[in-house]
């Protein structure tokens, strides 16, 4: 019996859902919102004939079945069936790199962007292993260093919440940085 | 074998030279010249300041190549230091004042450098220092201050470079550092250094950089400066990075039941009580990233992080294709530059064809006698700190990059050393003091392609004051040479590949003496070596004043090279 086709059934109603989502998610959750700072498409797709891509606008999301004409980013599977296990996986990113040593998985355009959105399925999805520490280290530096002999090295003064206005050199030059440029929408290099 | 130079190397001194040597202006007022890599890494690194730090690590490696010149090296890494005082160095320090306003305007590539529950919550980007936030208040010094240790670990280490590399103290003067509203601080290296001492003496879990983000990867390269200085100094100070490494092991490294990796944070914020990590396999790029620097300080911590990220990631497994998942060439430069470090040949073999495949080195220059790593990228210059990285893999043999740290040269300050040479016009391939034949080696070439043939000369001082000399140039005995003083000579040659066996052997009792072949460059002659050369010339004889030597400006002809690039 040919279980493909109900295998890649899975993979659609997962993406679905994801997209679907997603799209609540955006739109009910600043903190989703929060992370939405550019237009972008992002495209799962497997070989075997599944393909869906989240638009990423204006800090919605919304998604379509079918491949986009030019995803930022894609996520290629050989079969439905590895997506599926992998997208639902415990840990989605050994299954995908797994994928990646044997040659049935492709990343394809930015793929920095693909982590980020792991993350946002993460974020809706909590599966998954937590990124901890298992234990607070001690000691933790949390206020000015207190002993003279390290105090007399530094030099404060009462908090600041702004660059001095009145030093245009130095506003004009932070203006230039690759920095700030990438948080005002250029996009960042890609490494 | 005599360790020397390969061309590779040369080539991107070279361009390192050029850069270092070209003045541009990084006060507020200017902007570093537009080689200076202001995009690798981002977004930690996109400041010009670890092009800076990057490009010096390769000197005290090249230094223990050719210990008996130093110059070039010496002008760079006082080039480098002098570029780190400025407003452009500390330009994040000095103008991420408060809170970030636009926190949820950040590229989403660059939030996956948040903790993992802090996404999309207030939590400043990464790079975002937030000088002035409480409780640390706003703090005008880039050195003195609470936070702010990547500046000052990594400054501290291209001082130790300059100290090693230089053998003398001009750092150790007191020197303005460049501060917010163009205020001034002064410091000296040993109070730099002796700061970051004390403060991790206090602070077990090591200073912050950002306020507050503690990074492994920043604390190890502070170490290793620690290290180096302790090495030139005679200080003690630092045996910090041993109690901090059984401090990351105990509380920052996560191993399963058999010991293998787990988790090692990119950074862990104390405030938040948060890390920033990635799921497996990709917390072998955290890993991987410190590892070098980790290396020399603590081999077996550092051979550890190495093991457990390249096989995590498949690169040990040669039955696996080598994959670079993330872009950025970094993380695969950095397990080739431990692979070759710990002689894992192997490894190194796998990710070195990858880099010549992937990488795209290249020579280039109007004479295309620079060289450096394009990864692919259509940009006018090499990406300085991706390249840096890179020549590191390329210079020397297995322990090469630890060695100056743990088994420093210093030896050479007091040895026969070459000066003078008209660089870039001639390049030096070999010097090379064996103290047991009493031979110093010198292998020079034409540098500037253009250049080969014309008349050049250069000194080699410190000579013992009893020594006879004699010189032998590719085979055949040298006339064409003189002394100039005591314990200094001056060799007329050309520019073109040549070497140079410099013979020192001792006559007590008497000075410094050149042979026949002195007399006869003074006089004319016929430049045999015999028995009867030596003593043509006694102490306080016929000594000429030294010939003044001013080099050639380096030569920037080409578009690409010229200052403001294309």
């Amino acid at each position: 019996m040919d279980l493909r086709p109900a295998k890649s059934m899975l993979l659609r109603i997962l993406l679905w859902t994801l997209g679907a989502v997603m799209a609540l998610a955006s739109r009910w959750s600043r903190r989703f919102r929060a992370q939405l700072a550019r237009d972008l498409i992002v495209e799962v797709r497997t070989d075997d004939g599944v393909a869906r891509h989240f638009i990423f606008r204006n800090r919605r999301v919304s998604s379509r079945s079918g491949s986009a004409s030019s995803p930022d980013c894609a996520l290629c599977f050989a079969t439905a069936w590895q997506g599926f296990r992998a997208l639902t996986a415990w840990n989605p990113a050994g299954r995908i790199y797994d994928g990646l040593l044997n040659e049935t998985v492709r990343l394809e355009g930015r793929t920095p962007l693909l982590p980020w959105f792991a993350f946002l399925q993460a974020a809706i999805l909590p599966l998954g292993p937590r990124i901890r520490l298992p234990r607070t280290p001690p000691g933790a530096y949390t206020q000015p260093a207190a002993s003279p002999a390290v105090d007399r090295f530094i030099t404060r003064e009462p908090a600041a919440d702004e660059l001095d206005p009145e030093w245009t050199a130095a506003h004009n030059q932070r203006a230039k940085l690759r920095f700030t440029r990438a948080y005002k929408g250029k996009p960042p290099p890609l490494f | 074998m005599i360790p020397e130079l390969s061309d590779r190397t040369r080539g991107w001194l070279r361009f390192v030279w050029e850069k270092a040597t070209t003045p541009d202006d990084w006060s507020s007022r200017g902007a570093p010249l537009a080689w200076w890599d202001q995009e690798s890494l981002a977004p930690m690194c996109v400041f010009p300041r670890w092009d800076l730090s990057e490009s010096a690590a390769i000197l005290p490696v090249l230094c223990d190549l050719t210990p008996a010149w130093r110059e070039v090296y010496t002008r760079i890494a006082d080039e480098l230091v002098g570029r780190h005082t400025t407003f452009w160095a500390a330009i994040d320090w000095l103008t991420f004042i408060g809170p970030q306003r636009d926190w949820d305007s950040a590229p989403p590539e660059w939030i996956t450098f948040l903790p993992q529950r802090l996404r999309g919550r207030r939590y400043y980007g990464t790079a975002w220092v937030a000088n002035g936030v409480e409780p640390w208040g706003l703090q005008p010094d880039p050195v003195g201050a609470d936070g702010n240790l990547f500046f000052r670990g990594f400054f501290n280490f291209m001082l130790s470079v300059y100290r090693y590399v230089s053998g003398d103290g001009k750092w150790e003067r007191p020197f303005q550092v460049t501060g917010y509203q163009e205020r001034r601080f002064p410091w000296t290296h040993r109070n730099v250094a002796e700061f970051i001492y004390l403060q991790w003496k206090e602070q077990p879990q090591g200073a912050f950089c950002e306020n507050t983000k503690i990074f492994p990867f920043c604390l190890s390269a502070a170490g290793l400066g620690l290290q180096l200085y302790d090495g030139v100094a005679g200080t003690r100070f630092h045996g910090v990075y041993g109690a901090w490494v059984e401090f990351a092991k105990k509380y920052y490294l996560v191993r399963d039941r058999s010991g293998r990796l787990r988790m090692f944070p990119i950074y862990y914020d104390p405030v938040a009580d948060e890390i920033c990590g990635f799921p497996d396999p990709f917390c072998a790029f955290a890993a991987l990233v410190t590892a070098h620097y980790v290396i020399p300080q603590a081999p077996e911590f550092g051979t550890y992080l190495y093991e457990e990220a390249v096989r995590k990631l498949g690169w040990s497994d040669p039955s696996k294709p080598v994959v670079n998942a993330l872009p950025d060439p970094r993380f695969l430069t950095t397990g080739l530059l431990c692979a070759r470090e710990l002689g894992d040949e192997t490894t190194r073999k796998r990710l070195g064809r990858y880099a010549e495949d992937h990488f795209d080195p290249r020579w280039f220059g109007d004479e295309n006698d620079r060289f450096g790593w394009w990864f692919g990228l259509h940009e006018p210059y090499p990406r300085g700190q991706q390249s840096a990285l890179l020549m590191l893999c390329e210079a020397g043999e297995p322990g090469a990059w630890s060695r100056p740290f743990r088994a420093p040269n210093l030896r050479k300050f007091s040895e026969p050393t070459v000066e003078g040479i008209d660089y870039p016009n001639l390049g030096v391939r070999q010097a090379w003091n064996d103290p047991e034949e009493g031979v110093l080696h010198v292998g020079v070439c034409a540098q500037t392609p253009s250049r080969q043939g014309r008349p050049t000369a250069f000194r080699v001082t410190r000579l013992p004051d009893d020594a006879v000399v004699s010189i032998r140039c590719d085979g055949a005995p040298f006339a064409r040479w003189r002394i100039v003083s005591g314990g200094t000579i001056e060799i007329e040659t050309d520019i073109r590949e040549h070497r140079f066996r410099i013979a020192m052997r001792a006559h007590e009792g008497t000075a410094l003496r050149a042979g026949r072949g002195a007399a006869a460059a003074l006089g004319g002659g016929s430049g045999e070596e015999s028995a009867a050369s030596a003593g043509a010339v006694h102490a306080g004889g016929a000594q000429q004043a030294p010939r003044p030597y001013v080099p050639e400006p380096a030569a920037v002809s080409c578009a690409c090279c010229k200052p403001g690039g294309i």
